[in-house]
């Protein structure tokens, strides 16, 4: 059974996108990781080597040379090897542009499965695990849960998330595609000695001028472009205020305890006509009866 | 590293530009001798200027000799010997680059006849809820006199080269006894609707602008939300400032809240959560396009920049913040934000002794009100200090001296430093007690006292170490027995063997649990008493607060709680449901029983209570002091010397630091 898994690097999460004046994104700042979903494509991989007992995990990145830290990452985790698709640094390739850049080279390797992580955190695509499974015309399943695969039948039986848990139940033949969503399983963490060794190992690197392509502006085989990027808009904040409708005493009740309103009301008692009279007091002095209603000003002494 | 680029950006007022976004909004200051100015003000307001203040508003100066509470407390800006002595305190400002408005005030009925031996001037005859005297309900003749009184004042700002001048609308004084509609019943044109309300204010904008031209500034300081019913709100305030605002003549808005019903808000305590009133400035920053000014208990640098970042308001308004720590600005615009000794809002030093009729200084800084008469010289000879309690008055006596160029070492018994303000600061509400010790520690510290925790102090040790001097700052003792040997026979209680009974210090450490029912006899009066009554109520648990009196005897200069903390406290008493018993003294206890004496009648009533909590003074601890007087020169200060409060304590450490 071969593998191919296909992983990138990422902007951590937790970072806030800065951009400058002109639109462009600011990189200086990023810190790059092994996309998440990647890492859990990663795993998939390996646990489905590990219940075959058999074949081979290849992983493959389309990026500049510091993007070679996610292969070797991925091969402390335990991949047999790594393919790196040398790109240059700012060069931009859109989601068809990664995909042909991916299928021309998987075309070319043994693949009995392919991998990929749902989306990316950082660009939130989604999109180049189906467009190279299109141009290698393999079946596809995104999302997937849960894969459990027939070795002997080479079928696939795929659970796929829907919304709340709820999951789709799929199933297709071998050689087949799939994205592989966060709740499919948890990654391992390397040990020490392999992520030292992964430092040392020997990657394969072709790069993707040799496949055909330059990332150079007007490079044909993307579709789209970024035109800029905008940064979020200030949400107005809230501040805490009591209403003046409120009384006196309930608005500095409302400042001394710090916003925070401890439910409490006034209890009204007595006949029927007494609530009444309660009630339409209380939302007159709220100014919720318009003074043309008929309840307004009106008791039933 | 905190950025506070918007606090110290520069803001344009009616032409006027102010180097920052801090204002030192106007107070009291009590500094006044004869009714005029002094060097004290010079001194006073030129420190603050150096400390890097934008805009100082100076203390309210009083229009008319028709309204003050105490003649010796207020500039009295119609005598027209005043002029000189605002120019010196102009120039002095002017000097440091800071800009400076003088307050124009007029408080109508908030004065007395006891003082002034005439009767206060109002929109209506409405006692004021403070003084509580009948006023004169002022006719034409009288409201156009008060209003040329407010252009006469003006006319003196503008000769004694004030930057501009700020109408004291707020705080429940003349005009918002127009304004206010829980002041105004009249049925002329300055009553009834609110143009009529508000047309007195706007005669005086009217004649003021007239006086000063467009060189200066004219701002108003006005009250957003009265916080008493039948008084307005912040939706009124929306309506009325917009309408100054579109007169033209207004400059810029510095909000404030309350009327003298709701005084305590004016200047709270520091139970009230800080910033409280900001929203109110935000709110009606929407409704007005001139700067707006946000104050009241506002104590921090990051906070007050982001206010101005958040768009909240235009400019900050302190003035006890600045009381405290003069040197504000300067410390936050260096990013030396530690370095800064906060206001924590106890009014100790500030507003409890200005309505004692004395001149304010600080609890935490002895040098306010005193600049240029408290300050710390190199000592003529080093000597070797040893100074005995790591709480106020020690920490406080150990960094001055050191700061002297002595040679000191700070003893404490226990592993921490701050003494027994540690145990009020453990409740909710009093825990800014905790920043007092927080900067004294820091100021130790960055001075190099060397501190030597966990050490007790023996009258053997110190003869071994052959000390110059010792300052004894060892503290008080905590009274566990109400015997008449202990309290003296008129305070003491008969405790019968079996009853449960522990000590508000204890309480309040959580060394001594107490049972459902709970009587606190609080024979010291103050803060103590309450707090634990606050304490225990946030238990669940029932208690009745037994006092003497409510209010001392001799109200003039007693040793009583800030009327502001004491208004706030008993709210909070009275919606955690504490029961307050007043004009009686707890007597007797026993298993499950106090006997409580009425004052007057002497008439016993019975109380069911598991536990009895006594609340008493404190005692000095003066063993080390008895062994070592003859032998020694060691002088003892703080509760060491006598227990009484924190003000004391911290003034003492300082002076006798300045005395070695």
């Amino acid at each position: 059974m071969d593998i191919i898994v296909c992983i990138k690097q990422a902007a951590r999460y937790n970072i806030p996108n800065a951009v400058d004046s002109s639109g462009q994104l600011k990189t200086e700042d990023r810190v790059l990781i092994l996309n998440p979903y990647d890492e859990i494509a990663v795993e998939e991989a390996l646990r489905i080597r590990e219940k075959i007992g058999s074949g081979s995990v290849t992983l493959v990145t389309v990026g500049p040379a510091r993007a070679q830290a996610v292969l070797r990452r991925g091969l402390a985790m335990g991949a047999d090897a790594g393919l790196h698709l040398l790109s240059e640094n700012g060069h931009f390739f859109d989601a068809w542009g990664i995909a042909a850049i991916l299928s021309a080279a998987i075309s070319k390797m043994p693949h009995d499965l392919l991998l990929f992580g749902r989306l990316a955190i950082d660009d939130m695509r989604g999109q180049v695990g189906v467009f190279t499974a299109g141009l290698l015309k393999l079946p596809v399943v995104t999302a997937a849960a849960r894969i459990d695969i027939d070795h002997e039948k080479r079928t696939v039986r795929i659970e796929r998330s829907l919304d709340r848990g709820n999951r789709e139940l799929l199933a297709c033949p071998l050689p087949a595609a799939f994205t592989v969503d966060k709740v499919a399983n948890r990654p391992r963490y390397p040990t020490w000695p392999a992520r030292k060794q992964a430092q040392t190992a020997v990657i394969k690197a072709v790069s993707v001028e040799a496949l055909g392509f330059s990332g150079e502006p007007g490079e044909k085989i993307n579709k789209t472009f970024i035109s800029r990027y905008a940064p979020p808009k200030l949400r107005p904040k809230k501040i805490l205020a009591p209403d003046s409708s409120m009384s006196a005493a309930n608005r500095l009740k409302f400042i001394m305890s710090g916003g925070m309103a401890k439910k409490s009301g006034e209890k009204l008692g007595g006949s029927p006509a007494q609530l009444a009279d309660g009630i339409i007091a209380f939302l007159s002095e709220r100014k919720m009866i318009p003074p043309d209603h008929f309840l307004a000003g009106r008791t039933q002494k | 590293m905190t950025d506070l680029a918007h606090l110290f950006s520069p803001l344009t007022i009616g032409g006027k530009t102010i180097k920052n976004r801090i204002l030192q909004s106007a107070h009291i200051t009590g500094f006044v001798e004869n009714g005029l100015p002094t060097d004290r003000h010079v001194k006073y307001y030129e420190a603050r200027a150096r400390g890097g203040v934008g805009l100082i508003v100076q203390e309210a100066t009083v229009v008319s000799p028709d309204c003050q509470y105490h003649p010796e407390m207020f500039p009295q800006g119609y005598r027209p010997e005043i002029t000189p002595w605002l120019r010196k305190i102009t120039e002095a400002v002017h000097r440091h680059d800071a800009a400076i408005f003088l307050q124009l005030w007029h408080g109508g009925h908030v004065s007395t006849s006891m003082h002034t031996w005439r009767p206060g001037w109002s929109s209506s005859e409405v006692p004021n809820a403070a003084f509580g005297e009948v006023p004169v309900e002022m006719d034409g003749r009288m409201i156009r006199q008060a209003v040329q009184q407010f252009a006469d004042l003006a006319q003196k700002a503008k000769e004694a080269g004030y930057d501009g001048v700020e109408l004291n609308f707020c705080h429940g004084y003349l005009q918002q006894q127009f304004l206010s509609p829980f002041n105004n019943i009249r049925t002329d044109e300055y009553g009834g609707n609110l143009e009529n309300r508000m047309r007195f204010g706007m005669e005086i904008i009217a004649a003021v602008r007239q006086v000063i031209g467009r060189d200066m500034v004219l701002g108003i300081r006005s009250a957003a939300d009265e916080f008493i019913a039948g008084g307005f709100t912040l939706d009124d305030a929306k309506e009325f400032t917009a309408r100054w605002a579109r007169t033209g003549d207004v400059d810029y808005l510095n909000l404030t809240v309350a009327t003298s019903k709701s005084g305590p808000y004016a200047v709270p305590p520091m139970m009230v959560p800080p910033r409280p009133f900001v929203y109110c400035a935000a709110e009606i920053r929407q409704v007005v396009d001139i700067p707006v000014c946000a104050g009241v208990r506002i104590n921090d640098p990051v906070m007050a920049n982001a206010i101005i970042e958040n768009g909240e308001a235009d400019m900050v308004a302190m003035a006890r913040g600045l009381l405290c720590d003069p040197e504000f600005p300067n410390k936050a615009k260096a990013g030396r934000l530690d370095d800064i000794r906060q206001c924590i809002a106890c009014n100790e030093g500030c507003w409890e002794r200005f309505c004692h009729h004395e001149p304010i200084t600080c609890m935490q800084n002895p040098e306010a009100g005193r600049e240029g008469e408290f300050q710390i010289t190199p000592a003529d000879h080093p000597r070797k200090v040893m100074v005995i309690g790591g709480g106020c008055a020690g920490m406080k006596a150990a960094a001055v001296a050191k700061q002297r160029g002595h040679q000191v070492d700070l003893y404490e018994k226990s592993p921490e430093l701050g003494g027994v303000i540690l145990i009020p600061a453990k409740v909710p509400g009093r825990q800014e007690l905790e920043q007092a010790v927080r900067y004294l520690k820091h100021e130790i510290t960055s001075v190099g006292v060397p501190v030597h925790l966990n050490t007790e102090v023996t009258a053997e040790m110190i003869e071994a170490k052959k000390p110059d001097v010792v300052i004894l700052a060892s503290g008080g003792k905590t009274i566990r027995n109400p015997g008449a040997d202990v309290v003296g026979p008129g305070q003491a209680i008969q405790v019968a063997a079996g009853t449960d009974i522990a000590a508000a210090e204890d309480v309040l450490e959580g060394k001594a649990e107490t049972g459902q029912r709970v009587v606190i006899a609080d024979y010291q009066n103050y803060m103590k008493g309450l707090i634990t009554a606050e304490y225990l109520a946030d238990q669940g648990k029932a208690v009745t607060l037994v006092v003497p009196f409510p209010i001392r005897m001799m109200t003039h200069n007693s040793y009583d709680i800030d009327i502001m903390t004491y208004a706030v406290q008993l709210r909070n008493l009275e919606t955690k449901g504490v029961k307050r018993i007043s004009e009686y003294e707890v007597k007797r206890a026993a298993p499950g029983k106090v006997w409580i004496q009425n004052v007057f009648t002497e008439e016993f009533e019975e109380l069911d209570a598991d536990t009895l909590v006594i609340s008493y003074w404190r005692k000095a601890d003066t063993a080390l002091y008895d062994a070592l007087k003859d032998r020694i020169d060691i002088r003892r200060i703080g509760d060491a010397l006598s227990p009484r409060r924190v003000i004391n304590a911290i003034y003492e450490g300082y002076k006798v630091a300045t005395e070695i």
